[in-house]
Protein backbone atom coordinates (compact mmCIF):
# COMPACT_ATOMS: atom_id res chain seq x y z
CA UNK A 1 0.00 0.00 0.00
CA UNK A 2 1.08 3.56 -0.81
CA UNK A 3 -0.31 6.55 1.17
CA UNK A 4 -0.21 9.31 -1.74
CA UNK A 5 -0.54 13.14 -0.83
CA UNK A 6 -2.11 14.75 -3.90
CA UNK A 7 -3.76 18.30 -3.51
CA UNK A 8 -3.70 18.16 -0.19
CA UNK A 9 -5.29 15.31 1.08
CA UNK A 10 -3.82 11.81 1.68
CA UNK A 11 -4.61 8.43 -0.24
CA UNK A 12 -4.25 4.93 0.90
CA UNK A 13 -3.63 3.20 -2.62
CA UNK A 14 -2.90 0.05 -3.66
CA UNK A 15 -2.15 -1.75 -7.05
CA UNK A 16 -5.73 -3.63 -6.87
CA UNK A 17 -7.60 0.13 -6.52
CA UNK A 18 -5.99 1.15 -8.73
CA UNK A 19 -6.71 -1.69 -11.64
CA UNK A 20 -10.36 -2.18 -10.09
CA UNK A 21 -11.05 1.82 -10.95
CA UNK A 22 -10.20 1.88 -14.40
CA UNK A 23 -11.27 -2.23 -14.96
CA UNK A 24 -14.40 -1.21 -17.51
CA UNK A 25 -13.07 2.33 -18.44
CA UNK A 26 -11.57 3.57 -21.94
CA UNK A 27 -8.28 5.18 -22.26
CA UNK A 28 -8.53 8.29 -23.34
CA UNK A 29 -5.81 9.23 -26.36
CA UNK A 30 -2.27 9.62 -24.78
CA UNK A 31 -0.19 12.60 -25.34
CA UNK A 32 3.55 11.98 -23.89
CA UNK A 33 3.64 9.95 -20.85
CA UNK A 34 1.24 6.80 -20.06
CA UNK A 35 0.66 4.23 -17.81
CA UNK A 36 0.06 0.57 -18.22
CA UNK A 37 -2.42 -0.42 -16.52
CA UNK A 38 -3.58 -4.36 -17.02
CA UNK A 39 -2.25 -4.45 -20.22
CA UNK A 40 -3.83 -1.15 -21.36
CA UNK A 41 -2.46 1.94 -21.51
CA UNK A 42 -3.68 5.16 -19.93
CA UNK A 43 -2.67 8.91 -19.68
CA UNK A 44 -1.24 9.08 -15.90
CA UNK A 45 -3.63 11.95 -14.98
CA UNK A 46 -6.76 9.89 -16.02
CA UNK A 47 -6.14 6.69 -14.07
CA UNK A 48 -5.01 8.84 -10.81
CA UNK A 49 -8.24 11.16 -10.89
CA UNK A 50 -9.87 8.03 -11.47
CA UNK A 51 -8.88 6.37 -8.21
CA UNK A 52 -8.76 9.75 -6.36
CA UNK A 53 -11.84 11.43 -7.54
CA UNK A 54 -9.93 14.30 -7.21
CA UNK A 55 -10.14 16.59 -10.28
CA UNK A 56 -7.24 16.32 -13.08
CA UNK A 57 -6.57 19.72 -12.33
CA UNK A 58 -5.78 19.32 -8.74
CA UNK A 59 -2.77 17.47 -9.56
CA UNK A 60 0.15 17.51 -12.16
CA UNK A 61 0.75 14.72 -14.32
CA UNK A 62 4.39 14.57 -12.90
CA UNK A 63 2.63 14.06 -9.66
CA UNK A 64 0.38 11.12 -10.86
CA UNK A 65 3.43 9.59 -12.76
CA UNK A 66 5.12 9.39 -9.55
CA UNK A 67 2.00 7.80 -7.47
CA UNK A 68 1.90 5.29 -10.19
CA UNK A 69 5.60 4.73 -10.54
CA UNK A 70 5.15 4.51 -6.55
CA UNK A 71 2.54 1.26 -7.23
CA UNK A 72 4.77 -0.20 -9.29
CA UNK A 73 3.21 0.65 -12.38
CA UNK A 74 5.36 0.78 -15.41
CA UNK A 75 5.26 4.02 -16.49
CA UNK A 76 6.47 5.47 -19.82
CA UNK A 77 6.69 8.18 -22.60
CA UNK A 78 5.07 7.49 -25.98
CA UNK A 79 8.00 6.24 -28.98
CA UNK A 80 10.34 4.83 -26.05
CA UNK A 81 10.64 1.10 -25.58
CA UNK A 82 8.79 -0.90 -23.05
CA UNK A 83 10.80 -3.29 -21.21
CA UNK A 84 10.57 -6.90 -21.07
CA UNK A 85 9.55 -7.37 -24.82
CA UNK A 86 12.29 -9.09 -27.02
CA UNK A 87 13.27 -7.18 -30.15
CA UNK A 88 13.82 -9.76 -33.07
CA UNK A 89 15.96 -7.68 -35.74
CA UNK A 90 14.10 -8.86 -38.79
CA UNK A 91 11.70 -5.88 -40.04
CA UNK A 92 11.92 -2.79 -41.42
CA UNK A 93 11.72 -1.67 -37.58
CA UNK A 94 13.86 -3.55 -36.11
CA UNK A 95 11.66 -5.59 -34.00
CA UNK A 96 10.37 -2.50 -33.09
CA UNK A 97 6.69 -2.89 -34.53
CA UNK A 98 6.69 -6.37 -33.53
CA UNK A 99 7.84 -6.02 -29.78
CA UNK A 100 5.41 -3.03 -30.19
CA UNK A 101 1.97 -5.39 -30.98
CA UNK A 102 3.23 -8.43 -29.01
CA UNK A 103 0.81 -7.49 -25.99
CA UNK A 104 -2.01 -7.00 -28.18
CA UNK A 105 -2.14 -10.47 -29.62
CA UNK A 106 -5.81 -11.61 -30.30
CA UNK A 107 -7.14 -7.93 -29.92
CA UNK A 108 -8.38 -5.57 -32.00
CA UNK A 109 -6.26 -2.32 -32.05
CA UNK A 110 -5.98 1.06 -32.77
CA UNK A 111 -2.73 1.67 -34.29
CA UNK A 112 -0.75 4.98 -35.46
CA UNK A 113 2.66 4.32 -36.31
CA UNK A 114 4.69 2.71 -33.55
CA UNK A 115 1.22 3.85 -31.08
CA UNK A 116 -1.04 1.81 -30.15
CA UNK A 117 -3.85 4.32 -29.46
CA UNK A 118 -6.38 1.68 -28.62
CA UNK A 119 -7.14 -1.72 -27.77
CA UNK A 120 -10.72 -3.61 -27.81
CA UNK A 121 -12.34 -7.29 -28.68
CA UNK A 122 -14.17 -6.36 -31.06
CA UNK A 123 -13.58 -3.75 -33.97
CA UNK A 124 -16.91 -1.73 -33.25
CA UNK A 125 -15.63 -0.70 -30.49
CA UNK A 126 -12.48 0.37 -31.72
CA UNK A 127 -14.16 2.55 -34.82
CA UNK A 128 -16.88 4.13 -31.66
CA UNK A 129 -13.09 4.94 -29.54
CA UNK A 130 -12.07 6.93 -32.56
CA UNK A 131 -14.56 8.56 -33.51
CA UNK A 132 -15.63 9.56 -29.78
CA UNK A 133 -11.56 10.86 -30.05
CA UNK A 134 -11.78 12.05 -33.79
CA UNK A 135 -8.90 10.42 -34.22
CA UNK A 136 -7.82 8.19 -37.04
CA UNK A 137 -5.53 4.73 -37.25
CA UNK A 138 -4.70 1.41 -38.43
CA UNK A 139 -7.61 -0.77 -37.22
CA UNK A 140 -6.56 -4.43 -37.29
CA UNK A 141 -6.69 -7.72 -35.04
CA UNK A 142 -3.19 -8.27 -34.65
CA UNK A 143 -2.89 -11.86 -35.19
CA UNK A 144 -1.79 -14.25 -32.32
CA UNK A 145 -1.64 -17.37 -34.37
CA UNK A 146 0.02 -18.22 -38.14
CA UNK A 147 -3.58 -19.08 -38.95
CA UNK A 148 -5.05 -15.37 -38.77
CA UNK A 149 -1.57 -14.36 -40.16
CA UNK A 150 -2.12 -16.72 -43.04
CA UNK A 151 -1.13 -15.94 -46.74
CA UNK A 152 -4.71 -16.78 -48.21
CA UNK A 153 -5.47 -17.19 -51.39
CA UNK A 154 -8.93 -16.74 -52.85
CA UNK A 155 -10.72 -18.29 -56.05
CA UNK A 156 -14.18 -17.60 -57.34
CA UNK B 1 4.27 5.55 -52.91
CA UNK B 2 6.78 3.55 -51.09
CA UNK B 3 5.41 1.31 -47.73
CA UNK B 4 7.12 -0.62 -44.92
CA UNK B 5 6.17 -4.10 -44.44
CA UNK B 6 4.12 -4.55 -41.84
CA UNK B 7 6.22 -6.58 -38.73
CA UNK B 8 4.09 -9.43 -36.59
CA UNK B 9 4.76 -10.85 -33.15
CA UNK B 10 6.56 -13.89 -33.17
CA UNK B 11 4.24 -16.66 -32.64
CA UNK B 12 1.91 -15.24 -35.71
CA UNK B 13 4.78 -16.43 -37.87
CA UNK B 14 6.75 -13.20 -37.33
CA UNK B 15 8.01 -12.39 -40.90
CA UNK B 16 6.77 -9.23 -41.61
CA UNK B 17 4.05 -8.76 -44.75
CA UNK B 18 3.23 -6.53 -47.27
CA UNK B 19 0.25 -4.88 -45.66
CA UNK B 20 -1.04 -1.76 -47.64
CA UNK B 21 -3.88 -0.20 -45.55
CA UNK B 22 -6.93 1.02 -47.11
CA UNK B 23 -9.98 3.40 -46.66
CA UNK B 24 -13.10 2.17 -47.56
CA UNK B 25 -15.58 3.82 -48.88
CA UNK B 26 -14.68 7.55 -47.72
CA UNK B 27 -14.42 6.35 -44.36
CA UNK B 28 -11.69 8.51 -43.29
CA UNK B 29 -11.12 7.33 -39.64
CA UNK B 30 -10.11 3.40 -39.99
CA UNK B 31 -7.43 2.05 -42.25
CA UNK B 32 -7.81 -1.07 -42.59
CA UNK B 33 -4.54 -2.69 -43.45
CA UNK B 34 -4.39 -5.38 -46.42
CA UNK B 35 -2.16 -7.85 -47.66
CA UNK B 36 -0.85 -7.38 -51.21
CA UNK B 37 -1.75 -10.71 -52.42
CA UNK B 38 -0.73 -11.07 -56.28
CA UNK B 39 -1.74 -14.83 -55.80
CA UNK B 40 -6.10 -13.62 -54.56
CA UNK B 41 -8.27 -13.09 -57.47
CA UNK B 42 -10.52 -10.85 -55.56
CA UNK B 43 -10.27 -8.39 -53.06
CA UNK B 44 -11.54 -9.35 -49.87
CA UNK B 45 -12.72 -7.77 -46.98
CA UNK B 46 -14.59 -8.62 -43.20
CA UNK B 47 -18.34 -7.75 -43.32
CA UNK B 48 -17.84 -5.52 -40.20
CA UNK B 49 -16.37 -2.58 -42.23
CA UNK B 50 -19.07 -2.66 -45.20
CA UNK B 51 -21.44 -1.68 -42.01
CA UNK B 52 -19.25 1.13 -40.37
CA UNK B 53 -18.19 2.12 -43.68
CA UNK B 54 -21.93 2.50 -44.79
CA UNK B 55 -21.65 0.63 -47.91
CA UNK B 56 -24.89 -1.45 -48.48
CA UNK B 57 -25.19 -4.98 -49.13
CA UNK B 58 -28.42 -5.11 -50.00
CA UNK B 59 -29.17 -6.65 -53.78
CA UNK B 60 -24.54 -7.31 -53.37
CA UNK B 61 -23.71 -10.74 -55.45
CA UNK B 62 -23.16 -13.70 -53.02
CA UNK B 63 -20.73 -16.00 -53.58
CA UNK B 64 -19.23 -18.98 -52.23
CA UNK B 65 -15.25 -18.60 -52.14
CA UNK B 66 -12.12 -20.83 -51.08
CA UNK B 67 -10.27 -18.89 -49.11
CA UNK B 68 -6.98 -21.01 -47.75
CA UNK B 69 -8.60 -23.87 -47.17
CA UNK B 70 -11.60 -22.28 -45.59
CA UNK B 71 -15.10 -22.14 -47.48
CA UNK B 72 -16.37 -17.99 -46.90
CA UNK B 73 -19.67 -16.65 -48.44
CA UNK B 74 -19.20 -13.31 -49.65
CA UNK B 75 -21.24 -10.29 -50.77
CA UNK B 76 -19.26 -8.17 -53.82
CA UNK B 77 -19.91 -4.81 -54.02
CA UNK B 78 -18.76 -1.58 -55.71
CA UNK B 79 -17.42 1.24 -53.69
CA UNK B 80 -14.39 3.55 -53.52
CA UNK B 81 -11.01 2.70 -52.19
CA UNK B 82 -8.04 5.02 -50.96
CA UNK B 83 -4.03 3.60 -50.63
CA UNK B 84 -1.14 5.47 -51.54
CA UNK B 85 -3.05 8.54 -52.07
CA UNK B 86 -5.08 7.23 -54.91
CA UNK B 87 -8.76 6.40 -54.91
CA UNK B 88 -10.32 4.00 -57.33
CA UNK B 89 -13.77 1.90 -57.11
CA UNK B 90 -13.36 -1.51 -56.75
CA UNK B 91 -15.37 -4.50 -56.59
CA UNK B 92 -15.11 -5.65 -52.93
CA UNK B 93 -16.20 -9.28 -51.52
CA UNK B 94 -17.44 -8.55 -48.07
CA UNK B 95 -16.85 -11.37 -45.66
CA UNK B 96 -18.73 -13.13 -42.61
CA UNK B 97 -16.81 -14.72 -41.10
CA UNK B 98 -13.51 -13.49 -42.04
CA UNK B 99 -10.59 -15.33 -39.40
CA UNK B 100 -7.72 -13.60 -40.90
CA UNK B 101 -6.18 -10.60 -39.59
CA UNK B 102 -6.22 -8.25 -42.81
CA UNK B 103 -8.30 -8.39 -45.92
CA UNK B 104 -6.89 -9.48 -49.44
CA UNK B 105 -5.95 -7.13 -51.98
CA UNK B 106 -6.25 -8.95 -55.39
CA UNK B 107 -5.86 -9.51 -59.12
CA UNK B 108 -9.20 -8.23 -60.43
CA UNK B 109 -9.75 -4.80 -58.32
CA UNK B 110 -6.11 -3.88 -57.36
CA UNK B 111 -3.44 -5.07 -59.47
CA UNK B 112 -4.91 -3.65 -62.43
CA UNK B 113 -4.95 -0.46 -60.91
CA UNK B 114 -1.97 -0.68 -59.68
CA UNK B 115 2.02 -1.25 -60.36
CA UNK B 116 3.02 -2.94 -57.61
CA UNK B 117 7.40 -3.38 -56.90
CA UNK B 118 8.10 -5.52 -53.68
CA UNK B 119 11.72 -4.98 -52.60
CA UNK B 120 11.56 -7.66 -49.71
CA UNK B 121 15.16 -8.07 -48.76
CA UNK B 122 14.89 -4.56 -47.78
CA UNK B 123 10.84 -4.79 -46.31
CA UNK B 124 9.50 -2.30 -48.61
CA UNK B 125 6.82 -2.21 -51.52
CA UNK B 126 5.93 0.17 -53.88
CA UNK B 127 2.54 0.95 -54.97
CA UNK B 128 1.66 3.19 -58.34
CA UNK B 129 -0.94 3.95 -60.02
CA UNK B 130 -1.69 2.93 -63.58
CA UNK B 131 -2.31 5.91 -65.80
CA UNK B 132 -5.56 5.61 -67.38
Amino acid sequence: MVIARVAGADFELTRATVERSVENVDPEPIREHYVVVGRRRYPPKQVLANVTGLDRADFTTHQARAVLRRLGFGVYRLGAAEPGVERSAAGPQGGAEAALLTPFRGRWVAQDGLDVLFDADRPEAVLQWLRRHRRSARVWLVPSSPLEAGSALSAP
Amino acid sequence: MIVAYTELPEDAGGWPRPLLDVNVADMDEVRYPCLVDSGALNTLMPRWLADAAGVDLDGAERRSLAVATTAIEAAFMTAGLTAAGHRWEAEIGFCEPWPYSWGLLGQQSFFRFHTVTFRAADFEFEVVPVES
